[in-house]
């Protein structure tokens, strides 16, 4: 189709142009890839100051000052803040983002539907670039005189505003954020170009597989969500920097002093509305490409072709389009008109409808399957039953009565690591696992693998499913020292034990990390191209494959890319590219 | 290496038991209501706390039901779909009938669960009738880093009004020209006097009263840290933030409200369940009905208890200090709180002066607006004496 010409021919290319400065799709996909995975150690390590405080607070602060530079014996409440804020933005902005739209999106998406790079592959390699800007911005304000953002990962004004947050950290968070957000979209342009316009002979839109078809829709989303991000970031940082007043009315006092300077007139809970409004689509952003994942792993694990493709598409459609009008789901107990909160309340109950039929469709799709749980096919059914324990979680906080109890407790935070971590990070992995042998030839080992998977969905459950109870019982998120109230007390106990899981589940993730490193070299070799037998296009070159992706022409599309157990062959499969006598493009 | 997937979900089966039995509520020994799935014990069987704790029960029965249907198709697939030697899967692309069952099926639901949620949500925000005035208690929360302060209006139901903050030149010139020369307040003169201008500006009563801080009549009843309520009755706060945003949070009541700076927030709730007397040799003096277990590490301290009583959290980040944002809760019976807050009023008049520059409460007044959809609330009740 269009745009396609000059990416077939090799030219030489030099270290600085293949490594640092490539242009080449699947190198930058690589690049999103391990610069996500060092990131996810960090958030990672930030979670266990998070796990270590709540698990032991009067002696968790002898180990986590010494590295923060912190004094005292008892980690301060400002530090405290400080991990939870970082490690969110961290796993949200610097792990799970650039991970499913800055890797897969960018290593899978030519692949899958046949093109020879990405659109604007210069744009592609800014993009990247301006995600490591953003990484360093917002890392660095750890060094930062006052030390890191403590706003939580929404920063609500007026705590981040200058006259209560006056450190730095804070600004740099929300410069950071704003790179990243400008990487994202940059990203998301250049997504929607190629699959709009450089789909191979034959690749129709309704023959794209669910990753692509994920990773399209979510574009969109960021397309039309991220700038407004990036404008309530601009507000906050000129009322930081240049004493604007978007989100401070007048007559606030600091330390009941008032607060001058600023000239008042502002609204706080515009803020929230303008978070929010992307905020909300974020986290569907941070969910879709991952469905899109594992309904191609179960798919070709199950042998099946997926239970209804056309409604699981629509179901993304419809998630992605209902997501820019429920935002004020995180709103009910702010106080905005109760009127609005019904609206809101009503359209986050539709949402919920088309989540239940994706999950219904996954057990379709296993029913009367022939299933080989290898290590991706068990991440993504990890992603799958987790997935369910968060959507219905979420229903508790949709009923606006209910939420006023859960709303800011650990249920919440329940929920949210049902879906972000139980779902999407399920989904990541199974996405390595499925794709390693494509980048790298060779398989990562099985057996250490399925280990991995084993201890991080057991923890996992230990670690967070407790979360419902303790916020049911009323304990509040985002605070330091829970036993200093005295009906919480008695939580302790129940928080070490989730503490200690975490230290498991913590520890767990540096076998993942070894079975990739030590696979790249040492694992086993791929024996064919199409080593899981799957359908799409990216198995049907080799491997890994050149530059320009497919040697001589491109491959022209006959049908779908989930043609498993057709009858129309022997196999149990039916590559998109294979030509049957009958078969036209 | 190979893991049977049935005995992975036995283990995790029997992880979370194990967690379960880590779960069980703390013990208290003041009574408690309703019967609920991990919920806390409930104080009050106010009609919004009883409706949440109902529904909430609902939507677990509805939540537990569709694991079991889901979790159960699945381990029946994870069992009887294993890959055979030689066999094909089924091949299949949908099934149309099927989908749009399991479309409508949880449709109903969450339509069900829409109607459901509604009663209680309108009684918490757009109270139909409020129980007659006499059975109203008029409270004025305000929210500070780190702290709650609480108002009560005392034996003249009337909350006095206070003086703001700092006052510019041209204000206390209004003021030494429009009253009788009463302000001593030590102006910080490097403080520009908008906020004083504002109240001022936006309190024509007070300016037109040529009173701006009745200490003669002072008789309000202020507490920072505890709140003491009537049970039965209902409580009627106007809450405000200060500085950043708090949350007012009650777990026993299942209530919760964001104070947000520069929106004050008309909230109500209901106690029923009486936790503290009064000494019946001063009636200023509370005495807990019940106590509780004293707990320090995560351990129950054997023959150890203490006073019982309800708690307020802050359940809005607000900063460093944000986790010791507690405050106290008791609730006295009717008659009781009638007497003791006689008795607290008639202590406090005249006797506190609350000109002191740091008193938040001269703040209060910077926030006096209207939210815009108050219009479609009943008429408010007027603060007595108003
Ligand atoms: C079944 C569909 C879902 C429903 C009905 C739902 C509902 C809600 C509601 C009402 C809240 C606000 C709760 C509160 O703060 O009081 C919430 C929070 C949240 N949800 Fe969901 N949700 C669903 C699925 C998801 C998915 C798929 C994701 C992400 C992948 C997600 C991520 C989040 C996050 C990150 C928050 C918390 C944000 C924060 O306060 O930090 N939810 N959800
Ligand atoms: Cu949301
Ligand atoms: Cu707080």
């Amino acid at each position: 189709m269009l745009l396609q010409s000059g990416h077939d021919t090799h030219h030489k290319q030099s270290f600085f142009s293949t490594y640092i400065w490539s242009e080449d799709h699947k190198m930058i996909g690589k690049q999103f890839m391990f610069t996500a995975l060092l990131m996810y150690a960090v958030g990672g390590l930030l979670a266990l100051g998070v796990r270590g405080q709540l698990g032991w607070p009067e002696t968790a602060g002898k180990f986590i000052n010494p590295i923060f530079g912190w004094s005292g014996d008892k980690v301060p409440g400002e530090g405290y803040n400080m991990l939870f804020t970082m490690h969110a933005s961290v796993m949200i902005f610097l792990v799970i983002i650039p991970m499913l739209n800055g890797a897969f999106a960018n290593y899978v998406v030519p692949l899958q539907i046949g093109a020879r790079d990405m659109a604007f592959p210069f744009l592609n390699a800014l993009s990247y670039w301006t995600f490591v800007v953003a990484l360093l911005v917002l890392v660095s304000s750890f060094f930062v005189e006052g030390g890191a953002g403590q706003g939580g990962w929404t920063s609500y004004p007026p705590l981040a505003e200058k006259q209560w947050s006056p450190g730095l950290g804070q600004t740099l968070w929300l410069n950071g954020a704003f790179l990243a957000g400008a990487s994202s979209i940059m990203g998301a342009v250049n997504y929607i170009t190629t699959i709009v316009k450089m789909r191979a002979p034959g690749m129709s839109f309704f023959r794209m597989p669910m990753t692509t078809w994920a990773i399209f829709i979510t574009a969109i989303l960021q397309l039309f969500s991220t700038p407004v991000l990036g404008s309530a970031l601009l507000m906050q940082t000129t009322d930081r920097v240049f004493g604007s007043s978007f989100f401070l009315p007048e007559g606030l006092a600091v330390s009941g002093t008032a607060v001058m300077g600023a000239a008042g007139g502002g609204q706080v809970l515009m803020w929230q509305h303008i978070f929010w409004f992307y905020s909300h689509p974020a986290v569907y952003i941070m969910i879709l490409p991952a469905m899109g994942i594992v309904s191609d792993v179960m798919a070709c694990f199950a042998r099946k072709p997926i239970f209804g493709y056309k409604p699981m598409i629509y179901s993304i459609g419809a998630i992605a389009g209902l997501g820019f009008v429920v935002w004020g789901h995180h709103m009910f107990s702010s106080g905005m008109n109760p009127f609005l909160a019904m609206g809101f309340m009503v359209s986050t109950m539709f949402i919920a409808l088309p989540s239940a039929v994706k999950t219904f469709n996954w057990l379709g799709t296993l029913w009367g399957g022939q299933i080989t749980f290898s290590t991706a096919m068990l991440h993504a059914l990890g992603f799958v039953t987790m997935f369910v324990i968060g959507g219905l979680s979420g229903i508790f906080c949709a009923a606006t009565s209910v939420d006023m109890h859960i709303h800011d407790t650990y249920f919440i935070v329940g929920h949210i690591h049902y879906v972000l971590f139980g779902g999407t990070t399920f989904g990541i992995f199974a996405g390595i696992v499925y794709w390693f042998p494509k980048m790298f030839g060779r398989h990562m080992n099985e057996g250490l693998g399925k280990l991995h998977w084993f201890i991080t969905f057991v923890a996992f459950n230990c670690v967070f499913f407790p979360m419902h109870i303790l916020g049911s019982q009323g304990m509040m998120r985002r605070v330091a020292d829970p036993y200093s109230y005295e009906y919480l007390k008695p939580m302790l106990g129940l928080n070490r034990f989730m503490s200690i899981s975490a230290f498991v589940l913590g520890g767990a993730q540096l076998i993942f990390m070894f079975n990739m490193l030590w696979s790249m070299r040492n694992g086993k070799k791929v024996e064919s191209d199409n080593p899981w037998k799957a359908n799409s296009l990216e198995w049907q070159t080799p491997t890994p494959p050149p530059h320009g992706n497919f040697p001589g022409a491109v491959p022209t599309v006959y049908r779908g890319p989930y043609e498993y157990s057709s009858p129309q062959v022997a196999e149990d499969y039916l590559p998109q590219t294979t030509k049957l006598p009958g078969d036209t493009a | 290496m190979m893991l049977r997937f049935p005995k992975v979900l036995a283990l995790v089966a029997a992880a979370l038991t194990t967690v379960g039995v880590f779960a069980q509520a703390p013990q208290t020994p003041a009574p408690t209501t309703g019967e609920t799935y991990w919920l806390p014990p409930r104080f009050s069987d106010a009609f919004v706390p009883v409706a949440i704790d109902d529904l909430w029960n609902k939507i677990m029965v509805v939540v537990i039901i569709t694991s079991i249907v889901v979790y159960g198709v699945f381990l029946w697939c994870m069992i009887a779909y294993r890959k055979k030697d030689g066999k094909k899967a089924q091949y299949t692309h949908g099934n149309h009938t099927l989908e749009i069952v399991w479309t409508i099926i949880p449709a109903g639901i969450l339509v069900w669960l829409a109607f459901a949620q509604m009663p209680a949500w309108r009684e918490m925000k757009v109270p139909q009738e409020f129980p007659n005035e006499a059975n109203q208690v008029r409270v004025q929360i305000f929210a500070q880093q780190f702290a709650w302060n609480f108002r009560l209006a005392g034996n003249d139901g009337k909350f006095e009004s206070y003086l703001p903050a700092k006052a510019s030149a041209d204000a206390k010139k209004w003021l030494k020209e429009n009253t009788e020369g009463g302000v001593d307040n030590p102006a910080d003169p490097t403080a520009p006097g908008r906020i004083f201008a504002d109240a001022i500006a936006t309190m024509p009563k007070l300016r037109n009263s040529g009173k701006y801080w009745d200490a003669a009549d002072d008789d309000d009843v202020i507490s920072a840290g505890t709140l003491i309520v009537p049970a039965n009755r209902v409580i009627r706060a106007d809450l405000r933030s200060v500085d950043v945003i708090h949350a007012l949070y009650i777990p026993s009541a299942r209530f919760k409200q964001d104070a947000v700076p520069g929106k004050p927030m008309d909230i109500h709730f209901t106690m029923t369940t009486v936790t503290h007397t009064l000494d019946p040799k001063d009636p200023t003096k509370l005495v807990a009905k019940y106590s509780q277990d004293v707990w320090s590490d995560g351990q129950k301290l054997e023959g150890k208890s203490q006073d019982f009583y309800l708690e307020i959290a802050c359940a809005e980040l607000c900063g460093g200090n944000h986790t010791k944002m507690g405050a106290k809760l008791f609730v006295l019976s009717s008659e009781d709180w009638d007497r003791w807050n006689a008795a607290m009023s008639s202590k406090m008049l005249g006797e506190n002066d609350r000109r002191n520059d740091q008193n938040i409460w001269r703040l209060w007044n910077n926030q006096d607006k209207v939210r815009p959809w108050e219009k479609l609330l009943p008429p408010a009740p007027k603060y007595p004496g108003e």
